[in-house]
């Protein structure tokens, strides 16, 4: 049974969506979403349901020249303030950086959802399954996702477990160092203390596939690696640089 | 995959792709998102302005609103055209409780808008949510089903659909009091 704070709640978020809220309702509600979040929800769950009444509205035709407005506007805002990805160089902002990062992890979380629905088992990550090539990412019921803090870039890294292949995809376009490079790492109590190589990620721009040749069960249990690197790799057969670190999970139950 | 909200070839995936771009500071992709969205947008926003130099101004600052925010959009919560509609509809809701609005291009009749426009454009598949939700609005007693439409189509304000219904104030509260609860049942079930 609903209490009455819950249903005022729904009440309120249900007006605010429908927009039958006076104006200083409609600021209160705009004001306490922000800290409320079962307001918040409820506002959101409202969107969801009534989102098809839109279906209903008719299409129709702005002026011709409406969108060369909003260019020259965007460019009068960026004038005054920088806008979101707006400076594409990796190197000059981290910020920027993670932005795109995160926008790319979404697109392959959209893919994710659209495809298989147990994705959002697995949310603990931003989980993924890979949108290209499906020809060679058919079979491949692991991904592991090296989250990047803010100075690293993140991969995503999937498994097709029958044929040990590996394939490891840069979640940033532009993720190459000066003089460096990427060496991926395997990690395991049944393969010894220290991390073993699987080799470099050279050319992070494109997809890297790797065959391994552990039995799977351990690849499946071990936790991976993907550290900076000297050009040409580690120079001490164990990882050097600054790494990240993810482990396999199943796509499937 | 059907799109029943755009009459371009656009997915939900597509859609959501070209989001993403904008997030990233791609014009180009915004010039598509525009393309794709605007008429479906302005519709929105025409229908409850009525007024096309007014509904004009505020799809500019709309899609201005879409740009800065595209990196918020997440795909688990809506669709791309449910998130660009919502941005559109409370910025129009806004303007219309700010002020009282000039002279509408049109005079409003409200027989003829519930006459003309209460049924789905037929050049759209109607999508799931609708089906669901008109079932659910099926279950209301007449009129509400008219009220819920008319508040979230046109935008109509407590007031005017005391109005446009002809009852007093206290009954439209019931009204929508009454109807969200019973809408909250239904689509939740």
């Amino acid at each position: 049974m609903k209490n009455d704070e819950e249903i005022s709640i729904q009440i309120v978020a249900a007006e605010y969506v429908l927009g039958t809220l006076e104006k200083d309702e409609r600021d209160a509600v705009e004001a306490k979403r922000a800290t409320d979040p079962m307001l918040e929800k409820a506002i959101l769950s409202w969107q969801a349901h009534l989102a098809g009444l839109n279906d209903y509205v008719k299409e129709a035709e702005p002026r011709g020249d409406l969108f060369d407005d909003i260019l020259a506007k965007l460019d009068q805002s960026s004038d005054k303030k920088p806008l979101p990805g707006k400076v594409v160089t990796p190197s000059s902002s981290g910020v920027v950086e993670i932005e795109r990062m995160r926008a790319k992890l979404k697109r392959w979380r959209l893919t994710a959802f659209t495809t298989s629905a147990i994705a959002a088992c697995l949310a603990v990550f931003m989980v993924v399954k890979p949108p290209v090539a499906p020809a060679v990412q058919a079979n491949a019921p692991f991904v592991a996702v090296f989250q990047a803090d803010d100075q690293q870039p993140a991969f995503i890294m999937s498994l097709d477990i029958d044929t040990r292949q590996l394939t490891v995809r840069s979640v940033t376009a532009q993720g190459q160092l000066e003089g460096k490079t990427y060496q991926l790492w395997i990690k395991a109590d049944e393969i010894g203390p220290a991390p073993r190589s699987l080799g470099l990620l050279a050319n992070v721009a494109s997809p890297i596939q790797k065959q391994i040749d552990y039995d799977p069960a351990v690849i499946r249990h071990a936790t991976f690696g993907i550290s900076v690197e000297p050009a040409g790799g580690s120079p001490t057969g164990v990882p050097t640089g600054p790494a990240i670190h993810g482990k396999l999970y199943p796509t499937s139950l | 995959m059907n799109q029943p909200l755009l009459s371009e070839q656009h997915t939900t995936e597509s859609l959501a792709n070209l989001l993403l771009s904008v997030a990233q500071g791609d014009r180009h992709a915004f010039s598509e998102l525009y393309q794709a969205t605007h008429r479906k947008l302005f519709g929105i926003v025409y229908r409850i302005l009525k007024n096309q130099a007014m509904s004009e101004e505020v799809l500019q600052e709309i899609y201005l609103k879409i740009w800065e925010k595209a990196s918020s959009f997440d795909a688990s919560v809506a669709s791309p055209i449910t998130w660009m509609a919502t941005i559109a509809r409370n910025r129009t809701i806004d303007e219309i409780r700010k002020n009282q609005l000039p002279d509408s291009d049109e005079e409003v009749d409200f027989d003829l808008i519930a006459d003309d426009s209460m049924a789905p454009d037929d050049s759209f598949t109607r999508s799931q949510d609708l089906l669901k939700l008109e079932a659910c609005l099926d279950g209301l007693e007449s009129p509400r089903a008219e009220m819920i439409k008319a508040a979230y189509l046109d935008g109509f304000s407590r007031q005017e659909l005391a109005e446009r219904f002809g009852q007093p104030l206290g009954t439209i509260k019931t009204w929508l009091h009454r109807s969200i609860k019973q809408l909250q049942g239904c689509m939740t079930l």
